[in-house]
């Protein structure tokens, strides 16, 4: 042992000192970043020659970060649902009574036909009136704009879904893309034995972006190779290389309008036709709402409109003849519709009967909406004839035949129909609510959770600042000891006698 | 175990409490000043179609009800004038009875039927609200032709017929020289067909026979008009007819007499038959507003139940008020206190 080995050692301390110094000031200055930043431990060993750092790694806790990625996918794609369904509630309104007990202010199919029914039942009343039977007439009218207006919410919702797919498929190919530089670079610093931990928070944070947008389950090879597959098990990542994510996009829908799948890896990962479709993530919820909530909503606005021409179709009252769609029809229509997909967007008031087309009111009590004479039912042209009215409300309050695909009750009056309707958009919403809310919670957890395993604790960085500043002065004390040591050494090396 | 919590982690718990308390007290605010729950469909779920439902069936009565003062008005007029018409025959009938069938008093008695004759036709063309409310379902026209009207057909009718009999008008004096048999015969075949039928809807009556039918409530219907083609009102026409415009001052005893006897018949049937409609239009009247106190009864439980499943409790929503301004009082003044707890501070 000599004075210039002791020398070195006390270098190499200074030297690990600083090292260590670089790393806490890094973790000093990731404390407040908010993404996936973790604490980084500078592992020092002692040898021969002192002590070193030796490699730089960082805290993790895989279990937990896989918890992060499955609730955020979770959670966003229960967010894309719930926005989509709070857009379609619009079309529903204020379902709150107002003081007087009427449904004045709510906009529902239901509400609508409500009011219209308490219309046709003035006029029923009072046949003569031709005011009452304008304003029953304009009744109908707001419930067929009232159906338009939700058919074309529906619609929109539908097409916002659809260019959300677009954006999301777009970031996911980019994410993917940013993956593959960040995933070659930690292989090779891990060959190599060189600091890969901000690589390491790099990928975590694409991961997390990734998983936002679609569900994604990973593995990590004993290399440092990552691979990332959805949660349907499709290959989105795989040897280095990003797999295409593709999509092509629907810029306009109709009710008839099939949304196309999202295709990862050249496997549909969406639509009924997929074998392996995601679950969750921004993707899945998207999906959900623009090819199922959605096409089940426009069914039902489609059961309620198709009934409304159904009902109000007039039959022949002179010789025969088949029903001829009466007060409500559809544009050039000249016989009830035979699918009722896409009525909703279309039912209208038939011109001849609306004053506000130059039509006559009044035939609302006559019959012959549809201009040919044998389907008039007041034959005397009598000025308080109710028996057509009578019988227009009695079909509106008589339970009838709607489609399965509503997915609601399939025979039900009109009314009754349109507030299922109701029950079943609110419940839906309330459902989905109840489920972001949990999701979210849960997205919380797993945040704090992560951030407690591996994030930064100030205070904790701050007493190792205090320990290093220790280690720093008694090293350099020992090389001014040395030092001094050395200094006596030369200065009475001449006065040693040989 | 050593315990360990990020810095990050302290800061955003307390960030997350308070947004999500934040977010609880609009809702709150909003409820205590709506009395409804803040988002009823949300609240509500799958039960939010009952709400709805309850609220059109509570507005289909309201506008029931509403529709019920319409019918209640048009029976009460048909009633006035039933009652009216009634009163007009008995003092017609009284009058025939004391007089019994002595021409002494046949010019009053021929001036009360004319004047009978015109109240019944302006009670049968009365409106309300511009509907003729004895025409059945045919209320734009005026029922009953006016018989002193210039060429009114139906008094055309009776010359014709008068002439056709006994080959003179009634205002000839050779009227009193019809025997009482002639003048029988003639009342009980010729001119009482004037009275029935396709005569009387040609020359009397544009009416329909059909009468008005309105729903009284949100399951029973009614039929709430009196058609101007009903018998009592054919059987006032011809008694009255036949003692104004029969030539009465002129005829002899035995043909007066016939005359007064089958308008004497004709009154008491009528009346009776008057009563069985006042009756009937009484049945509906009372049906009418039997329906609109039983609909009241509806719309209050109706109410109640929307109330019961949109309404808030007032009390539960003021105390959950103060609980959120507490706490999140409380984590402004921590997060404050955390942010002093520091290493850094004291160094």
């Amino acid at each position: 042992m000599s004075l210039s080995s002791a020398s070195r050692i006390a270098q190499s301390g200074l030297n690990t000192v600083t090292a260590e110094a670089s790393v806490l000031s890094r973790n000093i200055t990731g404390a407040s970043d908010t993404t996936t930043y973790s604490r980084k431990i500078a592992n020092v060993i002692t040898t021969l020659d002192g002590s070193r750092v030796a490699s730089v790694t960082r805290a993790s806790n895989l279990a937990v970060f896989g918890n992060l990625l499955g609730a955020s996918s979770a959670s966003a794609g229960q967010d894309a649902l719930s926005a989509g369904l709070d857009t379609l509630n619009q079309t529903v309104g204020d379902v709150a009574s107002s003081s007087s007990g009427t449904t004045s202010g709510a906009s529902s199919p239901a509400a609508l036909l409500g009011n219209f029914t308490n219309s046709l039942q003035s006029y029923e009343a009072s046949p003569s009136d031709s005011t009452l039977a304008a304003a029953a007439v304009a009744a109908a009218a707001t419930a067929a704009r009232g159906l338009n207006s939700a058919a074309a919410t529906v619609n929109q919702v539908r097409e916002q879904a659809d260019s959300g797919i677009a954006t999301s498929v777009q970031t996911i190919n980019a994410l993917l893309t940013k993956l593959q530089p960040v995933n070659t670079q930690i292989i090779n610093g891990t060959a190599t034995g060189s600091d890969v931990t901000d690589a390491q928070d790099t990928r975590d944070n694409i991961l997390t972006q990734l998983a936002q947008e679609i569900g994604i389950t990973t593995t990590t090879g004993a290399n440092g190779d990552m691979s990332v597959y959805t949660d349907s098990g499709v290959t989105l990542f795989q040897g280095g290389a990003a797999r295409s994510v593709t999509f092509s996009a629907t810029n306009s829908y109709t009710a008839a309008t099939a949304g196309n799948a999202v295709y990862a890896d050249g496997v549909p990962v969406t639509g009924t036709s997929s074998t392996m479709p995601v679950t969750s993530g921004t993707i899945a919820g998207l999906a959900t709402l623009r090819d199922d909530l959605a096409v089940t909503y426009q069914a039902q606005l489609d059961g309620v409109a198709g009934a409304l021409v159904t009902t109000f179709a007039e039959s022949a009252q002179t010789g025969t003849g088949p029903n001829l769609p009466g007060l409500f029809t559809t544009p050039g229509a000249t016989s009830p519709p035979t699918s009722t997909t896409g009525l909703a967007g279309q039912i209208s008031v038939n011109a001849s009967v609306d004053p506000t087309q130059g039509g006559n009111a009044l035939l609302l009590r006559d019959g012959g909406i549809s201009g040919n004479t044998n389907y008039i039912y007041n034959t005397n042209g009598d000025a308080s004839y109710s028996t057509r009215l009578s019988q227009l409300l009695a079909n509106l309050s008589a339970p009838q035949p709607f489609g399965a695909t509503g997915g609601i009750t399939t025979n039900a009056t009109l009314g009754g129909y349109a507030s299922a309707s109701v029950s079943w958009l609110e419940a839906e919403r309330s459902n989905v609510a109840s489920q972001s809310t949990y999701q979210s919670t849960f997205l919380n957890t797993a945040t704090t959770a992560l951030s407690n395993a591996t994030g930064v604790n100030l205070d904790n960085e701050m007493s190792k600042m205090l320990d290093l500043e220790r280690a720093y002065s008694a090293t350099a004390k020992l090389i001014t000891t040395i030092d001094a040591m050395l200094g006596t050494l030369l200065a009475d090396y001449g006065s040693i006698p040989a | 175990m050593t315990s360990f919590i990020s810095t990050q982690s302290i800061s955003s718990l307390m960030r997350q409490s308070v947004l999500r308390m934040q977010s609880d007290l609009a809702a709150s605010e909003t409820e205590l000043t709506t009395g409804n729950y803040a988002d009823i469909g949300l609240q509500l779920g799958a039960k939010t179609g009952d709400t709805v439902s309850l609220q059109a069936e509570a507005s289909f009565l309201q506008t029931v009800t509403d529709t019920n003062q319409t019918v209640g008005t048009r029976l009460s007029t048909t009633q006035a004038n039933l009652s009216g018409l009634q009163t007009a025959a008995q003092t017609l009938l009284d009058s025939l009875i004391q007089n019994d069938g002595s021409v002494s008093n046949a010019s009053t008695i021929q001036a009360l039927g004319k004047s009978n004759l015109e109240g019944l036709i302006s009670a049968l063309n009365s409106t309300v609200s511009g509907d003729y409310i004895f025409a059945g379902t045919n209320t734009s026209k005026q029922p009953l032709t006016d018989y002193y009207a210039a060429a009114a057909p139906n008094k055309a009718a009776v010359d014709t017929a008068f002439a056709a009999a006994f080959g003179m008008p009634q205002t000839s004096p050779g009227v009193s020289a019809i025997s009482g048999a002639n003048m029988q015969s003639f009342l009980d075949n010729q001119f009482a067909s004037l009275f029935q039928g396709a005569s009387w809807a040609a020359n009397w009556s544009s009416a329909s026979s059909q009468t008005l039918t309105n729903r009284i409530s949100g399951s029973q219907t009614a039929s709430t008009s009196v058609s101007a083609n009903n018998t009592a009102f054919q059987q006032l026409a011809q008694a009255y007819s036949m003692v104004a415009d029969l030539g009465t001052q002129t005829l002899n005893s035995s043909a007066y007499q016939s005359v007064t006897s089958t308008a004497r018949g004709l009154l008491t049937s009528a009346i009776s038959n008057l009563t069985d409609l006042q009756a009937s239009a009484g049945l509906v009247q009372s049906d009418v507003s039997s329906a609109t106190n039983q609909m009241s009864v509806q719309m209050n439980i109706l109410s109640t139940q929307i109330g019961n499943l949109e309404s808030v409790n007032p009390y539960e929503i003021a105390t959950r008020v103060t609980d959120l301004k507490t706490q999140i009082e409380t984590s402004y003044s921590l997060t404050s206190q955390l942010q002093q707890l520091s290493l850094v501070k004291y160094l």
